[in-house]
């Protein structure tokens, strides 16, 4: 690379980063891993996803409250973390065990002689950031109109949209991220059964729909359904986010599945950093990761495994489980040809590091890690179908809650359709193949002049997805009986929780909310709902709004209850999907 | 099942009457809600609590209710992080100061004198507020905000160890009458026999009181509320627009800030759901009265039902036409958190004792035909 650097400050500290980075790309190139602070109990803090939803806050002198997401686009960039005045830390530091969310029940604390002066104490010196007074131009309200508007530009999104624009539909597909193409954006495995890689077939399909100059948003969020309306937003990075409104007959989510960070102890250390994320940050930014740990026994774990380990970082792929019986045999070929270790049937795990994480114990074995990437499981975008009333349920072989949907996405809200990975499917060339069959199946709903092709397309997905992967097809046909019977999609969940302190297992790192505040919350108060767990101990209450924490509580909850993840159900889902600022609001024409 | 006190409404007066009737030695009895505990208004609420009102019967009441909610976290297991932060009124025009500064002269004679404040006053103290256009300020320094969950859990706690029963998820489908007497009330998991039946089910409670052919006049008004991030403490206490729409935010002991605006209601359903013309009437007069608050990011928005009377005051104890044994406890107009630990406090008394408070008195439910409504126009949202 021969482009000029851009000069980055960070707490006082130059650093170098490559022109339209991302700043938390640019942090981790210069070595930054941790540069915020655990809300309540101080401890530090990296970030765990590599997204456009980015919950840690920046600020810098011009633009409160950065994303890390936010692109470095201008030389000289002040910026600065949230942490706190020393005292404060060292304190919060040293009694953070009995930070927890009994904390300000305790007998002393609770009694008004003590109360009254430490809630003064504490609105005087919480570690918040402060407020900025700016002026600057005022964002605009853009206006997006089309037939069908796909959220995501994955393989799946752009698919459906290529089909749909190929029938003669008008389609416009938003995506969170400045780069198009989904997970196939940085993905390099070979697929298989086709011999190209998830992203040259992803980059493929971008090219396809720029060529045939198809309505393509990058940067742009779908932000949530209101009454009167369907919010979305422009993501400004360093500039003001604009709001959109999206004016659809239908909305068709590809949104895919979220990784979502493992639970073992210490896991909120900075170098904790989900599968997709530390793929990101390797193949599309070409970071140098080092030596790291991979957790998980899935497909996806695997080829997380094998492409780091082939990128120069000794991986070691780590499971709960006796053997890894969730890999398909040609990746596991492939994980032995690539040399990534592989340890199974690991129950205690714990990560050890001051400020960031440098190695991680797993029962008696002592592993040096520079990072940790957790594949375990993952969870669809589950607040956009529960503010669109689509009911979800547990299918343990995705090890999450998904949508309830027929063959071509439908669901409970007849302007709600659902397809790709967040629908259950995980395989490449089935996800376009269903999506292709979706767009025919709305053509016809649109009245579009084209012959009925949907049938033929989807009994064609089908047998291949049969002939491809049984096990995914058998995932995903029971979760269609279950919609079209009205039933429930229900069953136990196998999900590993690793054995360690529960005072150091993180479910919710943005509200630090441990393991140990919702045995607390279940065994000891009795709250049996999640609603009052979620009450009582803040969880999913963050900046991220449960896109981190969700799936992680509900296991915690469902395995203290006994009760299963969908009986135990979701969060009441709010609007918005991501945090929004007011200038933003302000400009919003209904 | 057979009780002695059914408590129909599981919401913090619910819990309230609940846990002065276990305070005062009454442990049969069984409060039902048809989701989880709080799960109608009360978790849905703005937090704040205040003495000030235009009505003395408001007051009065509310004086009492604050001297309980004070002692709440060292009578309760849960700490409800009652701060007293204050309310802060904006005023724009002088019929409104004229109000006020006639008000402040009674406040002062019962002890809840507000701080009057010209503009100057609050732009040295609060630079961050706009004062453009403003003529003057009330600060209520009595007034503040609390945890409405904890508070809620500390009631539920104290019921559960007292003896008495909370049945949740059972939902209150009809009340048994036997003659003219009530006689419990049909649920959806079993019936419930009961002595005396409280209807605590604020917007809710007409529902249940006609199956007895018992109406009050209650209507649900939907609100919609937003919270913002965390940010350092920067508001004053719970500042109130008075201009905008009645425009309100409080910042809770977190740094989070929840506010709402006045926004005319689509519905008269019971359906939760949130608008964008009401994000954008409050990001407005956000950005208007506090213009710092521009930066500042919406975590999510959400919606809940305000039970308005008539008078924007609340109903308690029962009329002289119902039948038997039936009670009400609701109708709250809006400051259900704030009256709740007096409420139910006086209900308790006047289920154990048949005694009517003379603070209670004035908001019996027949204060409506009898054209004795009161005259309450200080409300907030």
């Amino acid at each position: 690379m021969t482009e000029k650097l851009l000069r980055v400050t960070l707490d006082g500290e130059t650093l170098q980063c490559a022109p339209n980075d991302p700043l938390a790309v640019c942090l981790y190139r210069n070595g930054v891993r941790g540069f915020n602070a655990g809300s309540k109990t101080q401890r530090p803090r990296g970030f765990t996803n590599l997204e456009w939803w980015m919950p840690e806050r920046l600020q810098s002198e011009q633009d409160a409250f950065l994303s890390p997401y936010s692109r470095v686009e201008r030389e000289g960039l002040t910026i600065r973390s949230h942490k706190t005045s020393f005292s404060y830390r060292l304190v919060a530091r040293m009694i953070s065990r009995f930070i927890d969310s009994e904390f300000p029940h305790r007998s002393i604390i609770r009694k008004r002689p003590f109360w009254d002066p430490t809630s003064r104490y504490l609105r005087k010196n919480l570690p918040n950031p402060s407020p900025i007074v700016v002026t600057e131009v005022k964002p605009k309200q853009s206006v997006v109109e089309a037939d069908v508007l796909v959220v995501g530009s994955g393989i799946s999104g752009l698919s459906f949209a290529l089909k749909l624009k190929q029938l003669g539909g008008k389609v416009a597909v938003v995506e969170g991220d400045y780069v198009l193409g989904g997970r196939g954006s940085y993905d390099e495995s070979i697929i298989h059964g086709l011999s190209n890689s998830t992203r040259s077939y992803a980059d493929n399909l971008v090219r396809t729909a720029k060529d045939e100059s198809a309505h393509l948003l990058s940067n742009a969020v779908f932000d949530g359904f209101f009454e009167d309306g369907a919010l979305g937003v422009e993501l400004g990075g360093l500039r003001a986010d604009a709001p959109i409104l999206f004016k659809a007959k239908y909305f068709v989510f590809a949104t895919g599945l979220r990784d979502q960070p493992s639970l073992f102890g210490n896991n909120d250390l900075p170098g904790h950093i989900v599968a997709s994320s530390a793929l990101k940050l390797t193949n599309y930014y070409h970071v140098k990761l080092g030596r790291g740990v991979v957790i998980g026994n899935n497909e996806y774990a695997a080829r997380t495994a094998i492409q780091l380990k082939r990128a120069g970082s000794p991986v070691t792929l780590i499971s709960g489980c006796e053997s890894l019986s969730g890999v398909r045999k040609s990746y596991l070929t492939e994980l032995q040809e690539a040399g990534v270790d592989i340890i199974t049937g690991v129950k205690q795990m714990r990560a050890e590091g001051r400020k960031e994480i440098r190695r991680l114990m797993a029962d008696e074995r002592r592993l040096d890690a520079d990072f940790i990437a957790s594949a375990e499981s993952w969870f669809p975008a589950l607040e956009i179908f529960g503010q669109s009333s689509v009911p979800v349920g547990y299918c343990d072989w995705i090890g999450s809650m998904l949508p309830m949907h027929g063959w071509y996405g439908e669901t409970a809200n007849p302007s709600v359709f659902v397809i790709g990975r967040s629908s259950g499917i995980l395989d490449e060339p089935a996800c376009s193949a269903f999506a292709e069959a979706t767009a025919c199946h709305i053509a016809n709903k649109l009245n579009l002049p084209v012959k009925n092709e949907a049938e033929g397309k989807l009994d064609a997905a089908k047998a291949a997805l049969n002939d491809r992967y049984p096990d995914n097809y058998r995932a995903y046909s029971n979760i269609v009986t279950c919609y079209e019977r009205n039933e429930v999609l229900n069953e136990p969940s196998k999900r590993a929780v690793y054995a360690a302190d529960p005072y150091t297992v993180f479910v919710c790192p943005c509200e630090d909310v441990t393991l140990h505040d919702i045995h607390r919350a279940v065994k000891e108060h009795g709250f049996g709902d999640i609603e009052l767990v979620k009450r009582y101990t803040g969880l999913c209450t963050g900046k991220c709004q449960g896109k981190r924490c969700q799936m992680s509580g509900i296991y915690a909850i469902s395995n203290l209850t006994g009760k299963s993840p969908t009986m135990t159900g979701t969060f009441r889902q709010r609007p918005m999907v991501i945090t929004t600022s007011v200038e933003s609001l302000e400009a919003i024409e209904p | 099942m057979k009780t002695k006190i059914l408590v129909i409404g599981g919401g913090i007066i619910g819990l309230s009457i609940a846990y002065n009737l276990v305070k005062k030695g009454e442990t049969d009895v069984v409060v039902i809600d048809r989701k989880y505990v709080g799960s109608g208004s009360t978790t849905r609420c703005a937090s704040g609590f205040r003495v000030h009102f235009f009505s003395d019967e408001n007051t009065l009441f509310a004086i009492e209710s604050r001297k309980r909610l004070m002692k709440a976290g060292d009578e309760l297991k849960f700490n409800p992080l009652v701060e007293k932060i204050g309310y802060m009124w904006l005023l724009y025009d002088d019929a409104m100061l004229d109000a006020y500064r006639r008000t402040n002269v009674r406040w002062s004679q019962l002890g809840i004198a507000a701080t009057p404040m010209t503009p100057e006053d609050v732009n040295e103290t609060h630079p961050y507020i706009n004062t453009e256009g403003m003529i003057a300020a009330y600060f209520g320094p009595q007034d503040g905000e609390l945890h409405h969950d904890f508070l809620l859990f500390g009631y539920r706690d104290a019921i559960l160890k007292g003896g008495a029963k909370i049945l949740e998820y059972v939902d209150a489908k009809k009340l048994l009458m036997n003659g003219s007497r009530i006689e419990g009330a049909e649920t959806s998991a079993a019936s419930i026999e009961a002595d005396k039946v409280v209807v605590a089910g604020g917007a809710w409670s007409n529902q249940i009181l006609e199956t007895a052919g018992v109406k009050v006049p209650i209507m649900p008004e939907r609100k919609e509320m937003c919270v913002m991030e965390p940010m350092k403490h920067f508001i004053p206490g719970l500042l109130i627009n008075t201009k905008l729409k009645s425009w309100y935010i409080l910042q809770t002991a977190r740094g989070e800030a929840v506010g709402s605006v006045d926004h005319p209601i689509v519905k008269e359903t019971f359906e939760y759901g949130n608008t964008l013309e009401f994000l954008r009437e409050y990001s407005r007069a956000a950005a208007l009265t506090l213009p710092a608050l521009r930066k500042a990011r919406v975590l999510r928005v959400w919606s809940g039902f305000y039970e308005v009377t008539p008078d924007h005051s609340h109903i308690l104890g029962r009329g002289p036409q119902w039948p038997e044994n039936l009670y009400i406890a609701a109708g709250f107009s809006g400051h259900g958190l704030l009256m709740a630990p007096y409420a139910g406090e006086a209900m308790a008394d006047l289920l154990l004792e048949d005694r009517t408070t003379p603070l209670m008195e004035p908001f019996r439910p027949s204060r409506f035909e009898e054209g004795k409504q009161i005259n309450e126009e200080l409300v907030i949202g």
